[in-house]
């Protein structure tokens, strides 16, 4: 009773796992086959470092942070409108939106860089979409949510699938390459409009965390607290999907991280979302940085020479995690 | 399977080729008139693009196939659906898998067919031939070689490949050719790593609508010689077929490292 | 003050409340009852502001329930719900400070008088010393006062209760039920319950309404209306009311025949 959460606490709490996280990041950022000595990105006499660095690593480990950060605090977000501990930023539809983009952008011959910009207007275009058909008399609730989001996500699926059954070979290589989902090689461009939209996305989202809280205990119990959920569940689904649309744009669908994460977060530092969305999302970061060493190192000796899907490592990881949470 | 085949078949039908390169095998084998079906990609010699098409890569027509009752269908053992070729066989239609992964398995099965067809002659004269052209290729590795076939996932080649084998044979040295895996994904830092002296991308910029963007793309990497030094190519890949034509891309191949 | 008149609130042409007219004053002490699917917890739901889609007159202190501010409405009314359900492992502690949301701004903590006024509370429904397990760890029992806690520290001048007693040992009915009578003497806070035990009723409600059908049926002062004959009228059972020497009545239903 006497452990309260004041701002102080709060930011405190923050600011040092932020700090654990930038220092992660930057040593993960040169780890990696080939090592990349920091001293040798200033020292000037050796390009291929900088090469390596500015141009390999850096990109994507700034990915792995953004993506993760968006889907585990989008998870967060999402598992409370639904009231659900095992809802998935996937769940509610605008990943399959901004997967049909990617895919209809590859399949019309766009070139490479509009394809995220594709994917990304889909996951706005099905975000609006999803929202027309799921609202009932001016509200979001919960069960017409989520079946309108597994209703299309299902349909966006089909349409990828028969994209996918009308082009070439090549084409259909790549198709499923967006779907597993991949970090690698991204302009920074990008990755700064990931970062963006994450950012803007989680202030939002940490700004709504206290009502969270109410509404996850229902709509007619969060009224009669004193908080109007219509508005605030409205505001918490469009500020979580279009981080989920613009780090499936760019990244692709990486499964896992929106469950795990936002598990892990709740077990250590409760369920309280003010507490649980700003630590989810670095958490989120974290993780998938670690799991992007592991894809990009664990297969790169001479024998293979090879990079794992992001998606592969983060469901071997995810899947076995979950199953023993369950069993203990 | 190695007996089996070694059988002569009974032609009184015609063949059906579930590949390009083997319906280019057939032709310069002089059995290109009793092809009865084909694929959408069989589009060399010429005289390929007027025979029904029965499968493109990978899918398989199979009631087409049922319907023009051939005595014979070859296709290869690296890309074949096994379900479709269970399936014909189970209608007592003749199906013959061969390997075209690496340049051995391409001889040889090129013997095989002829074998198979009662023209064995003209399939080692086939092999002599090819032999002999790449002979005259014959090169001293000295430059590293990246095979972009995919950009996005970067995939190249890696060992065990036909490909790797001409590369070998023209005088390039391979920077992923330690891969047990025919066709690795290498990370943008790889290829970084790898500091190859030439780049050659077989994608033909199919990726990324067009050879400018990729070239885009490569030029990013300034530390890497083949960027520096502007030895970034793009061929064909369809010159590497396992027949007689990846002699054209052997010769394109040399070309290129020759500069 | 919170008063209707001619409320009535349909869910698709079936009418669940209808011409509903009633006043309840600062102060009062009320218990509603009524047989199941009379409209008891729909017209506690009026009340708070959730249901707002209803016909006729509802006002909390002279202004219209329907089309005031959540916000506003859980600064005078708080509930105790009948069942609560929750998704994540909230303590105790944390589920009592969610009844101060309405007092707080959109993103913020909870400050130093927030944390007495939830620590009070917990101390009156007797639930502090479980302030730190999580509420899926109480019993029923545990969970109700907790959730009354939770109406408290919303410092309410209107308590609506639903059904607060079905969960409760009677050790703990008696302490709610003078808890109640507590708030509602000294701190002068209105209460309306949800009762289906009639002794309850006759022993600390003040003023009894009586629904059937959706229709407002009895209301009046306690004693003049528990009647047996009017507990036969609205419950259909028969029923013998005895008095007991200290003053006060008790009802017992008849053995059916």
């Amino acid at each position: 009773m006497n452990k309260s959460l004041n701002f102080q606490r709060w930011l405190f709490m923050n600011l040092l796992l932020l700090l654990g996280l930038g220092v992660i990041v930057s040593i993960f950022s040169f780890l990696g086959n080939p090592l990349v000595s920091p001293l040798s990105l200033f020292s000037g006499d050796n390009p291929i470092a900088g090469d390596l660095y500015f141009h390999a690593r850096l990109p994507r480990t700034l990915l792995a942070v953004f993506v993760g950060a968006a889907l585990s605090s989008s998870g967060v977000a999402f598992q409370s409108l639904l009231r659900n501990p095992l809802a998935d930023p996937y769940i509610l539809g605008v990943s399959g939106g901004a997967a049909l983009g990617g895919v209809l952008a590859l399949a019309l011959n766009l070139p490479f860089s509009l394809i995220s910009v594709l994917a990304f207007g889909f996951a706005l275009g099905s975000l609006f979409l999803i929202y027309f058909v799921a609202k009932v008399e001016g509200r979001l609730p919960a069960h017409s949510l989520l079946l309108t989001g597994v209703i299309f996500n299902a349909f966006a699926f089909a349409l990828i699938l028969l994209i996918n059954s009308l082009v070439t070979l090549g084409e259909a290589h790549q198709i499923l390459f967006l779907l597993m989902g991949s970090l690698e090689a991204r302009p920074m461009a990008e990755v700064f409009w990931v970062g963006l939209f994450t950012f803007l996305g989680l202030a939002i989202l940490v700004f709504q965390s206290s009502r969270m809280n109410v509404i996850s205990l229902g709509d007619e119990t969060a009224a009669q607290l004193g908080v109007t959920p219509a508005t605030h569940r409205k505001i918490i689904f469009f500020a979580a999907s279009v981080m989920v649309g613009a780090s499936v744009a760019v990244a692709g669908l990486i499964g896992f991280v929106g469950l795990v994460v936002p598990h892990v977060c709740r077990m250590i530092f409760g369920p309280d979302h003010r507490v649980l969305m700003p630590l989810s999302a670095l958490g989120g970061g974290l993780f998938l940085v670690l799991c992007d060493f592991l894809a990009r190192t664990l297969v790169s000796g001479a024998g293979f020479q090879t990079q794992l899907p992001i998606g592969v490592v983060t469901a071997l990881i995810g899947a076995p995690f979950f199953v023993w949470l369950m069993k203990k | 399977m190695e007996d089996k085949s070694a059988d002569k078949a009974e032609l009184k039908g015609g063949i059906i080729s579930l590949k390009p390169n083997i319906t280019e095998i057939l032709f310069s084998l002089g059995m290109g008139d009793r092809l009865v079906g084909v694929t959408t990609y069989c589009d060399y010699p010429p005289e390929a693009g007027g025979i029904d098409k029965v499968a493109d890569y990978v899918r398989v027509d199979v009631e087409k196939i049922l319907v023009k009752q051939p005595s014979l269908v070859i296709g290869s053992e690296e890309n074949s659906t096994k379900g479709d070729v269970e399936f014909l066989k189970e209608r007592g239609i003749d199906v013959r898998l061969y390997p075209f992964g690496q340049l051995d398995d391409t001889y040889r099965s090129i013997e095989r067919i002829a074998f198979l067809l009662g023209i064995p002659e003209r399939g080692q004269r086939l092999v002599l031939d090819i032999r002999k052209e790449l002979d005259f290729l014959a090169g001293d590795p000295q430059k590293t070689v990246l095979l972009v076939v995919g950009i996005k996932p970067l995939v190249v080649v890696g060992g065990h490949n036909l490909l790797d084998d001409l590369l070998k044979i023209v005088g390039g040295k391979n920077v992923a050719g330690s891969s047990k895996l025919r066709y690795p994904t290498f990370g943008t830092e790889q290829l970084i790593a790898a500091q190859p002296d030439v780049i050659v991308d077989l994608t033909m910029g199919s990726e990324t609508k067009g050879r400018t963007a990729s070239l885009s793309w490569y030029r990013q990497f300034t530390s890497v010689p083949a960027v520096r030094n502007n030895r970034i190519y793009f061929l064909d890949v369809a010159d590497f077929r396992a027949s007689k034509r990846l002699i054209v891309g052997a010769k394109k191949l040399a070309e290129v490292l020759k500069w | 003050m919170i008063e209707t008149k001619d409320l009535t609130y349909s869910v698709e042409d079936k009418k669940i409340l209808e011409g509903v007219t009633f006043r309840m004053e600062q102060g009062d002490f009320v218990a509603l009852l009524g047989p199941n699917g009379s409209g008891k917890t729909t017209l506690i739901k009026i009340l708070s502001g959730v249901y707002r889609d209803y016909s006729g007159a509802a006002n909390l202190n002279l202004m219209h329930i329907g089309r005031m501010r959540s916000r506003g409405i859980a600064q005078f009314v708080s509930v105790v719900p009948q069942e609560a359900h929750f998704a994540f492992p909230f303590t105790a502690l944390e589920v009592v400070l969610m009844g101060r949301q309405a007092f707080q701004k959109n993103f913020s903590f909870d400050s130093a008088e927030d944390l007495q006024i939830a620590s009070r509370a917990m101390e009156r429904t007797d639930c502090r010393q479980f302030a730190d397990r999580k509420i899926s760890t109480l019993s029923g029992g545990e969970k109700q006062r907790v959730l009354l806690a939770r109406a408290l520290a919303q410092k309410p001048r209107f308590l609506l209760l639903d059904e607060p007693a079905s969960h409760l040992d009677l050790k703990h009915q008696g302490d709610l039920f003078r808890l109640l009578v507590d708030l509602n003497r000294s701190d002068g806070i209105a209460v309306l319950c949800v009762v289906h035990d009639l002794n309850l009723a006759s022993l600390y409600a003040k003023r009894l309404l009586c629904l059937k059908e959706g229709r407002l049926v009895l209301q009046g002062e306690t004693g003049e209306v528990l009647t047996e004959e009017n507990i036969r009228k609205v419950f259909g059972i028969p029923c013998r009311k005895l008095a007991s020497p200290d003053g006060h009545s008790y009802f017992f239903p008849e053995r059916v025949q």
